[in-house]
């Protein structure tokens, strides 16, 4: 019996010891050098990953990230540009559904909370999350993982990238998508979020502090999607692009049609690839603009 | 509470160590022990439901008193029929009232005629479908005359609810656990190392294999009739998976756990994907319940000594009951049914008993030809757990149906991640088919040893929080 309990505290001393080592090498890892020598840095959630392809754009790197509220935009910059981040042009892409309450349930409810607390459990403390509700034993166990569990190896979790999307349009579910992103249930909608307005206004404070220019992009979503987007939320992309003046890009001139569209919001590979060149092209723009004046 | 809970972690080392400080002279205390314990076990679910299994416990061991009271065949016959009456009318009552009522409303609503449809809303008492067979086993046997009853009520009510297969079995039988209740119990270092073995396997085939097959089976059987065939068969084939890994592993726990405190259990799972037909593969799965199913109805009913047509009636009683046991819904008398098809054919050809030996013992010709039936067996199985995890028959047939309009499209890759790990199971599982359970080493160096028992923590505790809920539990 003894000879077993004092096998069963060595190996438990053992693991600790693995555990206690793989805490050692995320600690001491450096953060993402690639990302931190970027000189364009671009983010948001789906919209984004999808959009921006980096191939079309040398020297700019997509870190957005599926269903990324703006407190996680805000706190990845934060945290990149408190260690060195060198990129003078961030761009941040933003859709109608930004502005939707049902970003505030992405730290505590499923299908979010998991994912969300696992990227973001790295660089922020429980008391960042305000005014969002957290659950706490999601935090504490992806927390506890992420350190003591899985060597970090790759890119760092609140890192993303390009996601290459095909098209799908004819297979996807408009109603679906509209109800997920601004209705409660069939009838009523969903609040304007007022925790993402707050984390707008925080990432335009954060650029002028840590000194790099914020751009704001509208990202293309297709017209039927559009004409079902209750005008609240339309209003509130609408007031969000007027704050960021002429540091805000939109696309509505540019003809997206079907073929773009990997489903109603998101674009795939062709329109990609487009929106990357005019993106491009209107930053160049922007820039001769901002010369000038 | 769950074997793969926090809660678990620390009463499973508390009472274990309480346990062992009594010391195995003193049986009675240490019997108190698990009686407290595992009502506190089973109460971290549902403390109202522990009347049940106070209930049933009581019912039996009084049953089980008279029966050894009484000679006369006619009062012994009662004491057994009001056992059965007061044992299968609480599980009928919980288990199948709103199945039996939907049922009559369906057959009405079938002819023509609208009944009111009314639920009872009964909420099912995890393990019901266990301890209930567990406890009449007692009193059946008690009745044949195959143990003697007991007049230590402590021993036997911590035998009804020895908490590691108190709510997912192995159904142990009465004269296999009773008298290790009755008798010292002693533990070593082989055994206790044995044990923890056992229970680190049956946790990640638990948390590693059958938690990650579920969330993918999960999606791909919500949203059917959105895959193609490639999907399909990779749902069937995670869902076949999951619940191997879930049930298996619950019981390579339990009995593990209970080998902690010095008591031996039944094996319950012999690596029933290597069967290389579906009489082998019941003598794989399951192995508590089908020979449960086999000594207290196959047997009684006759068995095979009646006559062809007797034999056949009793086999199909008996996977169909074998099928409602699970769950009440018609997709699991289907499952049963399928079984029953499957399992005939090998019965009238008299080849029911062909495959005795374990698979692989041949040489390579021999291991390939039964590669070749092992592969055959799974798919057959494969079949029957879409109807055991379909919502209906309807939809089991149309899942069924789909796959076979082999349309296949490009494999998402989130779909696929899982199979490495199925692979490695199933390989591990093969060269491992021998000994009790995937790491009953016996030459392997310790350093490797430790090695792969490091690796197999860390994936637990990785995957650890992302549980699903036993399935098992639900029957």
């Amino acid at each position: 019996m003894q000879k077993f309990v004092r096998h069963i505290l060595v190996f438990t001393g053992c693991l600790a010891s693995c555990m206690l080592m793989v805490a050692a090498w995320n600690a001491l890892r450096p953060v993402n050098q690639k990302t931190l020598k970027s000189n364009i840095i671009t983010l948001g959630d789906s919209h984004m990953a999808c959009a921006f392809n980096p191939r079309f754009f040398p020297g700019a790197q997509n870190i957005s990230q599926t269903a990324e509220p703006l407190i996680a935009s805000y706190h990845k910059l934060k945290y990149l540009y408190s260690h060195g981040a060198q990129a003078d042009t961030v761009i941040l892409g933003i859709s109608y559904n930004t502005f939707s309450a049902y970003n505030d349930l992405k730290f505590y409810k499923a299908p979010w909370a998991q994912n969300q607390l696992k990227r973001l459990c790295p660089i922020m403390d429980l008391h960042n999350f305000k005014p969002y509700q957290v659950d706490t034993n999601i935090y504490y166990r992806e927390k506890f993982k992420q350190l003591f569990i899985v060597p970090q190896l790759g890119p760092a979790t609140y890192i993303g990238e390009y996601k290459r999307k095909e098209f799908h349009l004819d297979k996807a579910n408009l109603k679906e998508k509209i109800e997920d992103h601004f209705f409660i249930d069939s009838v009523n909608s969903h609040a304007l979020s007022t925790a993402s307005k707050l984390y707008l206004d925080s990432l335009i404070h954060l650029s002028k502090r840590s000194n790099f220019t914020l751009y704001l992009v509208s990202l293309p979503v297709h017209k039927d999607y559009l004409s079902e987007v209750p005008s609240k939320f339309k209003l509130a992309l609408t007031n969000a692009l007027d704050k960021f003046g002429n540091r805000s890009i939109t696309f509505e001139e540019l003809d997206f049609p079907d073929s773009l569209f990997a489903d109603y919001d998101h674009l795939n590979h062709k329109g990609a690839r487009v929106f990357t060149k005019s993106l491009k092209k209107k930053l160049k723009e922007s820039a001769q603009k901002a010369d000038l004046n | 509470m769950l074997f793969n809970s926090l809660e678990f972690s620390i009463f499973l080392p508390v009472v274990f160590i309480l346990y062992w400080l009594i010391g195995s002279k003193n049986i009675r205390w240490q019997n108190l022990l698990i009686l407290i314990s595992s009502y506190v076990f089973y109460g971290w679910w549902s403390a109202e439901f522990l009347i049940l299994i106070a209930l049933s416990s009581a019912t039996d061991y009084l049953i089980g008193r008279g029966l050894g009271l009484y000679t006369k065949k006619s009062i012994r016959k009662l004491l057994v029929i009001l056992s059965l009456s007061i044992n299968l009318g609480v599980l009928i009552y919980f288990k199948y009232s709103d199945f039996f009522i939907n049922s009559f409303i369906e057959s009405f609503r079938f002819f023509g005629y609208e009944l009111e449809p009314r639920s009872l809303n009964i909420v099912l008492p995890v393990g019901i479908s266990f301890y209930t067979f567990q406890t009449l086993s007692y009193t059946l046997d008690v009745y044949r005359g195959v143990i003697q009853p007991t007049r230590n009520a402590l021993s036997f009510f911590s035998y009804v609810s020895f908490f590691p297969q108190l709510v997912a079995g192995p159904i142990e039988r009465a004269k296999s656990l009773l008298p290790q209740f009755e008798r010292e119990r002693s533990f070593n270092f082989v055994k206790g190392r044995s044990a923890a073995r056992q229970i680190l396997w049956g946790l990640f085939k638990k948390i590693v294999i059958a938690d990650n097959c579920a969330k993918l089976a999960n999606e791909i059987f919500a949203n059917y009739q959105d895959y193609d065939s490639g999907m399909l068969i990779l749902g069937a084939i995670y869902f076949t998976f999951q619940i191997y890994g879930d049930f298996s592993g619950y019981s390579d726990i339990a009995i593990g756990t209970a080998r902690l405190f010095g008591f031996t259990l039944m094996t319950n799972f012999k690596y029933p994907y290597f069967s290389r037909d579906i009489a082998e593969f019941w003598r794989r799965w399951h192995i508590s319940l089908s020979t449960w199913f086999r000594d207290y109805l196959y047997i009684p009913l006759g068995g095979s000594r009646l006559g062809k047509a007797l034999s056949i009636r009793n086999i199909f009683i008996i996977f169909l009951i074998s099928g409602l046991w699970h769950g009440a819904n018609w997709t699991f008398i289907f499952w049963g049914f399928l079984n029953a098809a499957y399992f005939l054919p090998l019965y009238l050809r008299g080849v029911n008993r062909k495959h005795l030996k374990d698979p692989g013992m041949g040489g390579l010709q021999n291991t390939l030809y039964e590669v070749l039936l092992i592969v055959t067996t799974f798919c057959f199985t494969v079949v029957a757990w879409i109807f055991f995890r379909s919502d209906s028959i309807n939809m089991g047939f149309e899942y069924l149906f789909n796959i076979f309009d082999f349309r296949f499209n490009p494999v998402q890759l989130q779909f696929i991640k899982y199979i490495p790990l199925i692979v490695i199971l199933v390989i591990w599982e093969w060269v491992m088919r021998l000994k009790p359970h995937g790491l009953a080493f016996t030459r392997t160096p310790k350093p490797a040893r430790w090695g792969i028992y490091l690796v197999l923590c860390f994936s637990i505790i990785y995957f650890f929080g992302e549980e699903q809920e036993f399935i098992y539990f639900q029957f």
